[in-house]
């Protein structure tokens, strides 16, 4: 391999995996918390991304369309916490998932009637190389996602905030009983995984520039892979697991083509996770 | 015996007030809806121009139009609706391959007449004697695609196809042809419909010494493919078919369009008046250029009208037989030499290239030899 093919690889399969970072990171959050697959979170991260097209239209501006995309999914997160999660979280868990993936096909459904089935173009970022093969729209997509997760990382680690969240991920009636307000907790664990799901949508949409109602569908099923592939709940482990499915896919369209699906990398590797590690690939198992 | 001819003047009276019902399956909704809308548009032109202009064997058309999401399942559902219950005279297929590979065998056993309006799978129409075309087939465009490529000098090439029976088909001809020329094929991959992300493949193809590229696929997946390739800084020539033939492919694409050629069946410079008609009447209606896709809805509707209008009969044979009987007749998809007695038509092919973000004519193609299926 070449040093030219070597880097457009790289930058690909980071670029790619910087995304579903994004996107996977909201998902193990909100499992970790409040154990719903929160299948609907594409639904949020296409939102995010016709807002941002919305205010690039208008405005022109990147800066305000990954704005808008970010509060747009973060009120939408807060919405869908609110009125969709908490009534359904006294029933058993297969009916948030149910109404989870029931209430993403709406979104998408809704996304078109309200903007017409074809993809709209977001042309904030030209497609030019910059150093070596790495483009343009690759470096603001790995450097935006290096910046959020340092964000995600302080909150997680370093603030009351974080602290409450691992408290509640670990064992809620204790968390509770020493006083860690979690209705609060998960109002904000929502509101974090949305924002980052409206960024990423805004992010992925001027990546390919487009946005489409549809847009959502491969992360819907990708992004759960990806959660269990980093051990559910498990921050750290989701994004090291997203970043290394997103340079795998790359080698293996590159080298195998895709008469090997490489939508399949994802699956061949959940498979064989669940036979021999099923606590994930960055989780310990716990005795 | 006076009864009687009441009666039966009352029944004529009816079937004239009654509409033609002229059944239509386009992909509304899904990846494939911008061409959908587009063929849709085309045809209620037709229909709006042929009514204006005291309709089909004095009735008016009237369009029942389904959307098959350009998924085979729901386009067979819908083919049978449209025979049963709607009771359609004829189908106008204005769906890809897939689907209408799927419906067209429906109609032809009901022996109701399915014209495909732009999809290039040969089976479609293959041993159907109910099934027709409009559009090219997609080997003879597979054929056009290596003919350029070698007109443009290139002596090694790479194809790149969408993995369904459209690529397929075009891959074919591309191939058999670009044998016959002696262009070596050096690179050869292909991928799934909608996917977005070429950079890996394309990063491999980079490092062959392909001179051309001739890429299948439809203008979301076709704009992703020459920005992502551009981006690389690959700058060989790429020739795409008529499915990138759409302001879309121009709007997603942008400055990465310049310069990519497509093979199609809208000439955009043509002079013919038939051509500039429907140019003004679709951009009148839909403030959108007109693309390959609606000039083929709208000219399957006009030419089937036109024979059956001539025959005076609407049923299979008549219309068979007078596609059949046609020759060099002009429409808004070129000049349609004859009709194959496989239901597929003979006719000229156009090179277009992209031009300040506008398809121009490049080349138009008349030789027979590469055109016949």
């Amino acid at each position: 391999m070449d040093l030219f093919t070597l880097t457009a690889l790289l930058g690909d399969g980071l670029a790619v995996g910087s995304i579903y970072a994004l996107t996977a990171l909201g998902l193990t959050l909100v499992y970790g918390l409040l154990r719903v697959l929160h299948v609907a979170h594409a639904g949020v991260y296409a939102v995010g991304a016709y807002a941002g097209w919305w205010a690039f239209q208008k405005t022109g501006s990147f800066g305000l369309a990954l704005g808008t995309g970010a509060v747009a999914g973060a009120l939408l997160g807060l919405f869908l916490e609110a009125w969709f999660y908490r009534p359904l979280l006294s029933r058993p868990p297969h009916v948030a998932l149910i109404g989870s993936i029931g209430l993403f096909l709406a979104v998408g459904d809704l996304l078109r009637i309200l903007f017409g089935p074809y993809q709209q173009s977001l042309p904030a970022l030209a497609p030019a190389p910059v150093v070596g093969m790495l483009t343009a729209p690759q470096l603001v997509v790995v450097g935006a996602t290096a910046v959020l997760l340092l964000g995600v990382y302080f909150v997680v680690e370093q603030t009351r905030l974080g602290l409450g969240w691992r408290a509640m991920a670990q064992d809620a009636l204790t968390a509770a009983a020493l006083g860690v307000d979690l209705p609060l907790m998960s109002r904000l664990a929502f509101l974090a995984a949305s924002l980052l799901a409206g960024l990423a949508g805004v992010l992925v949409g001027a990546y390919y520039n487009q946005v489409y109602p549809t847009m959502g569908a491969v992360l819907a099923y990708k992004g759960l892979a990806i959660v269990v592939l980093g051990g559910l709940g498990n921050l750290w482990g989701t994004v090291a697991a997203a970043l290394l499915l997103g340079l795998l896919e790359s080698l293996a369209v590159a080298y195998l083509g895709h008469r090997f699906p490489p939508e399949g990398v994802a699956f061949v590797a959940l498979i064989l996770v669940l036979l021999f590690r099923p606590q994930g690939l960055f989780s310990r198992a716990r005795r | 015996m006076r009864r009687v001819g009441f009666v039966l003047f009352w029944l004529l009276g009816a079937a004239l007030a009654q509409g033609i019902k002229v059944g239509v399956l386009a992909p509304l909704s899904g990846p494939a809806a911008a061409d959908g809308k587009s063929v849709l548009s085309g045809i209620q032109i037709a229909a709006e121009e042929i009514n204006a202009s005291g309709g089909l064997l004095g009735r008016k058309i009237e369009l029942v139009v389904y959307d098959d999401q350009a998924d085979p399942r729901l386009a067979v559902n819908f083919v049978r609706r449209l025979i049963e219950l709607d009771r359609v005279a004829f189908i106008i297929g204005g769906s890809y391959s897939g689907a209408s590979l799927a419906a067209s065998p429906v109609a032809n056993e009901a022996q109701v007449p399915f014209i495909a309006a732009y999809a290039v799978h040969p089976d479609i129409t293959q041993g159907k004697p109910y099934a027709f075309r409009m559009g090219l087939l997609g080997p003879v465009q597979g054929r056009v695609g290596a003919f350029l490529a070698h007109r443009l000098g290139a002596k090694r090439v790479a194809v790149l196809s969408i993995q369904n029976d459209f690529g397929r088909s075009l891959e074919q001809g591309f191939r058999d042809q670009a044998a016959k020329l002696g262009l070596e094929v050096v690179f050869s991959e292909v991928y799934p419909p909608g996917n977005q992300n070429f950079t890996p493949l394309l990063a491999r193809l980079k490092a062959s010494d392909a001179q051309a590229l001739y890429a299948s696929g439809y203008y979301a997946e076709a704009a992703n493919l020459v920005r992502q390739a551009r981006s690389l800084g690959l700058d060989i020539p790429i020739i795409g078919q008529e499915g990138y033939d759409s302001p879309k492919f121009i709007e997603l694409a942008g400055q990465a369009a310049e310069g990519v050629y497509i093979t199609t069946t809208l000439d955009r410079d043509s002079r013919s008046p038939e051509v500039q008609g429907f140019l003004r009447k679709y951009q009148e209606r839909t403030g959108l250029p007109a693309d390959m896709v609606g000039a083929s809805g709208y000219a399957a509707l006009k030419v089937v009208a036109q024979v059956a209008q001539r025959a005076g009969d609407l049923g299979g044979p008549a219309l068979r037989r007078g596609l059949l009987g046609l020759i060099n007749l002009e429409t808004a998809v070129g000049k349609i030499f004859f009709f194959t007695s496989q239901g597929d038509p003979v006719k000229s092919a156009t090179v277009q290239v992209v031009k300040n973000g506008q398809f121009r004519r490049f080349l138009n193609v008349t030789d027979l030899a590469l055109l016949k299926p």
